[in-house]
């Protein structure tokens, strides 16, 4: 699925996306890691806010949400609260829908209300680019344990 | 199927040349441990230390903490899968370390995990200030990728637990438990009068630091499945979660789960206890979608009249609570939720991430989001330097004198969301 670095350019991908595919995939991310590893995916376009914050991925999301796409993954996946993780990476589709509207709506909506409850007068941690790198490997880890559900990949592969 | 779990009381612990237990004293070769730990050689530092109720003790970073249990007859080993072979456990007859404990403390990644204090305010909000505990403080080779350092962590305390369970085999139990059920329709037909409960054990599997094993297997690659309740207590599942200490579900705790104990004691009196719906907390929208379709009509299927459901972890988790709730109600089973609460520090939000109309019943285990002052203490093990990151501390939390203030979610088990601590309402 995934085209080896360099042996595609940009353009070259774009095109090979649109003879390819019906449905796109996105990922939304303020991780870099994230963005590095999927960046030259066939089947999986990066929206990548680099100086972005985690509330930046969610509002993001629902203003895509609200343009037409669906959400794959939980927005609030995994048990790291807004205040303990500083990124954040959703997967989003313009092809199958999950659930409906109003639930990716609920869903989403619920999770900018959260963030805002658990970082409400808080600081930031001080991170350390070690902490951050680590951060990052676990933000990245859960939005992959969606895309290793052997249900996602057979509807990614069916392009639907 | 049925187990008889021999409990051997535990009252004290301390080093010793020869690893054994006498008198209900449970001593430690501390050499031999620490060297076993240290065959990983993942690992290039293990140091044992000892820390006792009462004590003016902090352990902090916990990553897992495990009772140390052996199979004396019977199918299979204690933590099937990881510990041996992947052979079918709950049957027989199993021996455990009553009050005694391992505790994996290190450095984990990015974000620190969890405070066991001995003493003080913080100690009332955790069980692990009540049991005796041999602490694994393990040191990782530097540059040890994280998934390799997460797994080495978590086998370090299940091969310090295998270990320290070998002293138990020549004992006498001072207390023997049988739990038993039965196949299904035998099961049915034996309390007939009786509601036929059931449980559905959410179990954590979102990726690094997020998982959960059943039989050595991650969880979020099984589909919702039935398992006899005894299969637990000889450490079918183990966790692999390391993120939130308040309501972690360690080792431990499944090896103790609560809501099976409880039933366990009301089976036959007011509650006939059919069995365990074992089911996951995945990330893509469809999985959850498929696994809690699965789980209610395997609820519906086998019959029961009500069911209790417990998950683990904030935010995505809620999503399968409710999609779980709701589907197994509509199908005509009764749903009581035993989960804990996050409304912020003030209190005014939302204390779960997901609703539904169905979740009327819920069952709290209290207010994670509730700040207290941790004392100094006179002895550390493991490192306070992340208090600040760690999940429930903040920046600026922390004092000279090694006092800190910081949200109950950062003691290990204290909000845990099946009911294993004193936040909860509780018959007595």
């Amino acid at each position: 699925m995934t085209v080896p670095k360099g042996k595609q350019t940009q353009s070259e991908l774009e095109v090979r996306r649109e003879e390819t595919m019906k449905a796109e995939y996105l990922l939304i991310t303020n991780n870099p890691k994230a963005a590095e590893v999927y960046k030259d995916n066939v089947l999986i376009g990066v929206e990548f806010l680099e100086s972005g914050s985690y509330l930046d991925v969610l509002l993001c999301t629902r203003d895509r949400i609200h343009r037409g796409w669906h959400l794959l993954t939980h927005p609030q996946a995994s048990n790291l609260k807004p205040n303990q993780c500083p990124y954040k990476t959703v997967l989003i589709t313009n092809g199958r829908a999950a659930q409906e509207f109003a639930r990716d709506i609920e869903l989403i909506e619920n999770a900018v209300e959260a963030h805002s409850k658990f970082t409400r007068g808080m600081k930031l941690p001080r991170w350390t680019d070690r902490v951050l790198r680590d951060f990052m490997t676990v933000d990245l880890s859960v939005v992959q344990s969606a895309l290793e559900s052997s249900l996602l990949k057979q509807i990614m592969s069916s392009h639907i | 199927m049925k187990l008889e779990l021999g409990k051997i009381k535990i009252s004290d612990v301390q080093f010793g040349d020869k690893t054994k237990i006498e008198n209900g004293t449970l001593y430690v070769n501390a050499k031999e441990l620490s060297e076993l730990v240290c065959k990983d050689d993942r690992i290039i530092d293990c140091r044992i230390e000892l820390a006792h109720p009462g004590e003016s003790c902090r352990i902090t970073p916990v990553k897992d903490v495990i009772e140390p249990r052996v199979k004396i007859s019977g199918p299979g080993c204690v933590f099937p899968g990881v510990m041996g072979k992947v052979t079918e456990v709950g049957q027989g007859v199993t021996y455990c370390m009553d009050g005694a404990c391992v505790i994996t403390v290190g450095k984990i990644v990015g974000f620190q995990e969890g405070v066991i204090d001995m003493s003080g305010i913080a100690a009332d909000y955790c069980p692990f200030s009540k049991t005796q505990n041999v602490c694994v403080v393990i040191e990782p080779k530097e540059g040890l990728e994280t998934h390799d350092y997460e797994n080495a962590g978590r086998m370090a305390g299940l091969n310090a637990a295998a270990y320290l369970a070998e002293a138990l085999r020549d004992q006498t139990p001072d207390e023997t438990i049988v739990y038993e059920t039965k196949p299904l329709f035998q099961q049915a037909a034996e309390y007939p009068d009786l509601p036929k409960v059931g449980y559905i054990h959410m179990l954590q599997s979102q990726g690094l630091l997020h998982d959960t094993y059943y039989y050595g297997v991650d969880a979020k690659q099984f589909v919702p499945t039935l398992m006899y309740p005894t299969e637990i207590f000889d450490g079918a599942i183990t966790s692999g979660n390391c993120v939130a200490p308040c309501d972690k579900v360690t080792t431990y705790h499944h090896l103790h789960n609560p809501v099976i104990e409880d039933l366990y004691k009301q089976h036959g009196k007011t509650l006939n206890f059919m069995g365990v719906i074992l089911t996951n907390e995945n990330v893509f929208l469809m999985d959850k979608e498929r696994h809690s379709d699965m789980v209610s009509k395997l609820c519906e299927y086998i019959g029961l009249d009500g069911v209790l459901l417990t998950e683990e972890g904030y935010g995505n988790p809620d999503t399968d609570l409710m999609m779980n709730c709701k589907k197994t109600t509509k199908r005509g089973v009764k749903v009581v939720i035993i989960t804990d609460e996050f409304p912020g520090r003030d209190g005014k939000s939302y204390s779960l991430a997901d609703v539904c109309e169905e979740a009327d019943t819920m069952i709290s285990c209290g207010n994670g989001n509730v700040v207290i002052h941790f004392p100094p203490m006179d002895r550390l093990i493991g490192t306070t330097d992340y208090i600040e990151m760690q999940i429930g501390g903040w920046v600026g939390c922390k004092y000279d004198d090694g006092s800190f203030d910081a949200e109950i979610q950062i003691i290990i088990a204290s909000t845990i969301a099946n009911g294993f601590n004193k936040l909860c309402a509780r018959g007595y």
